[in-house]
């Protein structure tokens, strides 16, 4: 097992950082080769295989692989939480990070299509971090942003204003563009302006 | 029906008043045991030891007094701790295919500098007649199930165990944990031919144990839960016994000892008895038998360590592993944490139990064999009323 | 389609003038249509008159924007104000929950699948999500009219640099109004309209210069220096009658004619219409009459001539009228002495000049000079020489009916100070009364440039054709000049809150709606070559005269 993981983690090139190991029309589940070493919310994430599913991560989750055994503190007395996984390096084998991406559109023919994806993820088919161009070409365009206000989302406010806090990073005036999202956003929330305000306050650095 | 809770409690209450009556008793024959250890005579025991060997009976060494401690040494900062564990699905005779599954799992945990953890599981399906079965050199034949396959598992993990080595860096110093005894118990009932087959595949282990722990510093260790030994409390018996002495009758003086009651008393926390040794055979050295032991005080218990007999001469090795297990032991906490993931790698659930089972029929059917099985497996399938 | 062509696509639909659209989102036509602006819209640049496009299927609509309102889909947008209003969120805000919303009255429909029909009052409104934005140059030509012979260049709409024109045919086949507060331009708009008359050569005019200010040189009180006069620029084309030659000629003028007026040309119906002016009573007035029975055509010169208790006795033995009320007819009538314009001699020419100039085309400004000040002469002159002129244009008028001689051509009488003698009371007696009810029976309408309409007569009022109204913040006033016209609400908003200055709300029947426009400038060298005045004496201005020598030397000589 150990040595089938290390295998993966010298072939892996540029931002691959898990397989997906639950998949549906929807959203997909990655689960990362490393502890701990997901993307953070709101990033824009593809799956890399022939038929690329383009994923807005939207839950992620550390725990145990299984999930009859439970982790138990060390303390009291460690304020060192490396320390503790030094002194327990099995946790890392123990405990899992995996991700939930919420389906925001896919890879047709090398341009991007702002709809579910006809065919899911395959499972295990190697989940990549979008690069700088790919983030900065998929939010340009903002039909995704209904994708992720549906209700259906958990927290999904949240998660997009994580996503547009590093879309809005890349583009050259990030305050405009947040204020010309922030107006498809409201168009699309009508008589909701709080929520709107609270989600743009959060897309702020 | 299920069982009858009501009728069952009757019984056990029964049951604690019984033994609550005993306990007086067991607790004065521990006082006596206690005693005997302090009181131990080395060049006494020796005697007793010459003469009862000259009847052809084995006793275990002893070069210290039982009452002698030895406290917790410093363990090296870099150290690799490995452990196997092991379990099996039996041959079910309800089923349409007749095999068996043993699950080996491992863990190997680097301490120190850059830590990390290797865990792993290594299933193996014996379902040809030639692994299915030993057979001795005139064609007699022992079917691999029940109390054989329990001793074909411990060897297998045995040799996991050695496996294992080729992970560690040489100049780590390691110490590999097996559960339970060293070597596999109960195997004197079985016909010679198996004896001879399992005692040379341990024999083959072993010696690729002892080459290796001849250029590394390396100890193998059996971890033993609340032990039910009780070889030095014969040994205490053979001083002073009247039976023995010939000087009467023994009136059950130790009986029902068992070595950690003794030991519990005897040790402080984190302290470890002396070594000891137990041969099959008086001045010969047997290296799928002898092994040599301690006893240690892990936490609030006694646990035993069985080594091969070869580590009894390396007092570093034998701090090594007296250091090794009181750590994994705290880490556990209670059991060594390495034994602890071993064992969650090789343990196979009910759920995979009946996984199994299905794959195998799937697998049957797939390749066009029906799966006539027996109605007694279906009716434990279909639980319905 | 992507954000960046849903982008291009509104900024299309922008008029790019304007800064500003929208799309229909409700309304009626009653109440009008309610339009929702764009995102990208400011608010700032809509103003309340201004004259929209909307396209609808097919027909193109024309409206006026009458309300800007402030609107929100968020009903707790007020309560939220605090933390929405701040930085980034008000923008996002803005044009979204919280949009521009606009008031639009329709006013025209235009086929846009005829291409030969002209605008029609609007019967039916576009459909939703029609776009409206500012009327562009090319909309206000298609409503209004382009300038052309006929079509004058009145000014622009608000906020527009476009040529709005009025239909001079239209508007000399009735009688019209300028209505407005004193000092709102009533003047300047007034002289405008008398030139776009004089240049149609569809009508002659013939107006009653109270102040002198038409016909040689006005005063512009905004740019506080002297304007041309229709004289100057239209030399050829207007001539001017004085009533007081001195304070012509003061001026540097030499009057085309010099009006005299005989007492045997005064009628009793002169006196009963300066009976309010005269501060007469009935009785008085009627005196006039019986004196006229009694002495004949000199009965005024006669009467004067009286003196003494007791021929004023016997005069009113032999009347049978009350002698307070005789003395005190001869008490005003005194007055008229005072008139030197006024003499014995018993028949003057005044009327026949006036027609002769007229029937060549040319237009007649008679000045009142001092007499200006003096409402009883002007209205006793102005009434005097109408009811002669009216009478000769009936005559020439049934004449041509019969097929003898010509049409007389239109003429457009010009008077002002109305409300003192076309009140309830007079108008049916005075001459305007009746040429404003028969509208151009005998092609004779007046132009009536007056402060107080609502002095006027109503039937008079109703009678007009067409009203170009400046500022009035009376009620009463705004009441009267649009009674009878629809939409009254809306223009009466627009009417108070016109500039005080050159604007002004035009309807009637010269335009296809009403509008407000920005009178066009008078008074600049600009405007007086852009009415097509020719300056003869081609005097080079300072700065010309730099020029040139810079020319000639070089610079900095």
């Amino acid at each position: 097992m150990g040595s089938a993981k290390q295998e993966k983690k010298d072939n892996f090139s540029g931002n691959i950082i898990g397989e997906v190991i639950r998949s549906s029309s929807t959203d997909f589940e990655t689960q990362c080769y490393e502890l701990y070493k997901f993307p953070p919310l709101g990033s824009l994430v593809t799956s890399d295989d022939e038929n690329p599913v383009i994923g807005i991560v939207s839950h992620s989750v550390t725990e145990s692989m299984d999930p009859s055994r439970t982790p138990r503190p060390r303390g009291p007395g460690l304020d060192n939480v490396k320390s503790i996984y030094d002194d327990s390096p099995q946790l890392n084998n123990l405990l899992t990070s995996r991700f939930t991406s919420i389906t925001v559109g896919y890879t047709k023919d090398s341009s991007i299509v702002m709809k579910l994806s006809p065919f899911p993820p395959r499972i295990l088919s190697p989940t990549r971090i979008c690069n700088d161009s790919e983030l900065n070409e998929f939010s340009s365009n903002f039909d995704f942003v209904s994708r992720l206000l549906n209700p259906s989302i958990g927290s999904s406010d949240d998660v997009l204003a994580a996503f547009l806090d590093i879309a809005s990073g890349l583009k050259p005036d990030p305050e405009q563009y947040l204020i010309e999202i922030g107006k498809e956003i409201a168009s699309l929330l009508p008589g909701q302006m709080r929520r709107v305000n609270l989600i743009l306050r959060n897309a702020c650095k | 029906m299920s069982l009858d809770l009501n009728s069952t409690s009757q019984q056990i209450q029964n049951m604690s008043k019984n033994i609550s009556a005993r306990e007086t008793d067991r607790l004065k024959r521990i006082e006596t045991a206690v005693a005997a250890a302090n009181d131990f005579d080395l060049k006494s025991y020796e005697i007793v030891r010459q003469n009862l060997a000259e009847l052809g009976r084995t006793t275990t060494s002893i070069k210290d007094s039982p009452s002698k401690t030895f406290f917790t040494p410093d363990l090296p900062k870099n150290i690799i701790v490995a452990a196997v564990d092991g379990s099996h699905i039996d041959v079910d005779r309800h089923l349409a295919a007749q095999c068996f599954l043993i699950n080996i799992g491992s863990c190997l945990i680097k301490y120190g500098d850059d830590p990390y953890a290797e865990l792993a599981t290594r299933p193996t399906l014996y379902a040809t007649d030639e692994n299915m079965v030993i057979k001795s050199a005139d064609n007699r034949t022992q079917k691999i199930q029940g109390s054989v396959l329990g001793i074909k598992r411990h060897i297998e993990e045995l040799k996991e165990l050695a496996k294992l080595i080729n992970d560690i860096p040489k100049e780590t110093p390691s110490c590999l944990f097996l559960d339970g005894t060293l070597f596999p118990v109960g195997m004197s009932i079985f016909p010679q031919f198996v004896r001879d087959q399992f005692y040379d595949d341990i024999k083959e282990t072993m010696t690729f144990l002892l080459t290796e722990s001849s250029h590394r510093k390396m100890s193998v260790a059996a971890y033993i839960s609340y032990p039910s030994h009780s070889d030095i409390v014969e040994s205490l018996r053979m001083l002073i016994c009247d039976d023995i002495a010939g000087t009467g009758i023994c009136g059950g003086c130790v009986e029902g000892v068992k070595d950690r009651d003794i030991f519990y008393k005897l040790l402080g926390p984190d302290q470890r008895s002396p070594v000891f040794v137990r041969k099959t055979t008086p001045g010969h050295n047997n290296i799928a038998c002898d092994i040599g032991f301690f006893y240690v005080k892990a936490g609030n218990e006694i646990v035993r360590i069985e080594m091969p007999y070869w580590s009894v001469e390396d007092n570093d090795i034998i701090e090594l592993t007296h250091g090794t297990s009181l750590d994994q032991s705290k880490r556990g906490p209670g059991y060594p944490t390495v034994l602890i993931e071993a064992h969650e790698q090789a343990i196979v659930t009910t759920a995979d139990r009946e996984s199994f089972v299905e794959l195998v029929e799937l697998s049957l059917n797939a390749n066009g064999l029906s799966t006539p099985t027996s109605q007694k497996n279906i009716s434990k399938r279909l639980r319905n009323i | 389609m992507n954000s960046e062509e849903r982008f291009e696509q509104l900024k299309k639909n922008v008029n790019s003038d304007e800064g500003w659209s929208g799309i229909i989102v409700g309304g009626s036509l009653s109440d009008g249509l309610d339009v929702r602006l764009s995102a990208d819209s400011s608010i700032e640049s809509v103003k309340v008159g201004r004259l929209v496009t909307i396209q609808g299927k097919s027909h193109k609509f024309f409206g006026q924007v009458s309300d800007v309102i402030l609107d929100s889909s968020d009903s707790n947008l007020s309560a939220h104000s605090e933390e929405i209003s701040n930085g980034m969120m008000s923008e996002v805000a803005i044009g979204t929950a919280a949009y521009g919303l606009i008031k639009i009255q329709p006013k025209l429909s235009l086929d846009t699948d005829d291409i030969s029909s002209n605008p029609q009052a609007a019967k039916t409104v576009p459909p939703h999500f029609s776009t409206v934005a500012a009327s562009t140059h090319a909309d206000i030509e298609m409503i209004f009219g382009k300038e052309a012979p006929g079509k004058f260049w009145i000014g622009s709409p608000l906020d527009m640099e476009t040529k709005l024109c009025l239909d001079i045919n239209e508007l000399t086949k009735r009688s019209n109004g300028v209505f407005g507060k004193s000092g709102t331009g009533k003047t300047f708009l007034t002289r405008l309209l008398l030139a776009g008359i004089l240049q149609s050569e569809k009508a002659a005019n013939l107006v009653f210069d109270m102040h002198s200010e038409y016909g040689w040189q006005g005063y512009s009180e905004t740019a506080n220096h002297q304007v041309k006069g229709l004289k100057q620029l239209f030399p050829s084309k207007v001539a001017i009658f004085s009533l007081d030659e001195d304070h012509s000629k003061r001026r540097g003028l030499t009057p085309d004619y010099v009006v005299k007026i005989g007492y045997k040309e005064v009628e009793p119906e002169d006196i009963e219409i300066l009976r309010e002016s005269l501060n007469l009573s009935p009785q008085a007035a009627d005196a006039a009459h019986s004196l006229f029975r009694h002495y004949g055509k000199n009965w005024l010169l006669e009467f004067l001539d009286i003196s003494g208790t007791e021929a004023f006795n016997s005069l009113s033995g032999q009347l049978n009228v009350n002698q307070g009320a005789l003395s005190t007819l001869h008490r005003r009538l005194r007055e008229f002495r005072r008139f030197e314009f006024m003499d014995t001699t018993s028949v003057h020419d005044s009327v026949n000049q006036i027609l002769r100039y007229l029937d060549r085309g040319i237009n007649v400004v008679l000045e009142f000079g001092k007499y200006g000040r003096d409402t009883d002469a002007y209205i006793l002159v102005a009434n005097l020489l109408t009811r002669r002129i009216y009478d000769r244009y009936a005559e020439y008028k049934e004449r041509s009916l019969s097929g003898i001689g010509d049409e007389p051509i239109p003429l457009v009488i010009t008077i002002e100070e109305a409300h003192k003698y076309l009140t309830p009371e007079l108008a049916n007696q005075t001459i305007f009364g009746t040429i404003a009810r028969e509208m151009r029976k005998y092609n004779v309408t007046i132009l009536i440039v007056d402060q107080r309409p609502s002095q006027i007569d109503e039937e008079v009022m109703s009678q007009l054709g067409t009203k170009l109204v400046c500022l009035l913040d009376n009620n009463r006033d705004v009441d009267s000049v649009l009674s009878g016209v629809s939409g009254q609400r809306k223009l009466r908003s627009v009417l108070s809150s016109l500039d005080s200055r050159q604007q002004a709300l035009l309807f009637g029947h010269a335009l296809p709606m009403p509008v407000e426009i920005r009178v066009r400038d008078y008074g600049t060298a600009e405007s007086y070559k852009s009415l097509g005045f020719v300056d003869t004496k081609s005097k080079k201005g300072k700065h010309q005269i730099d020029q040139d020598k810079s020319d000639l030397f070089g610079k900095n000589t």
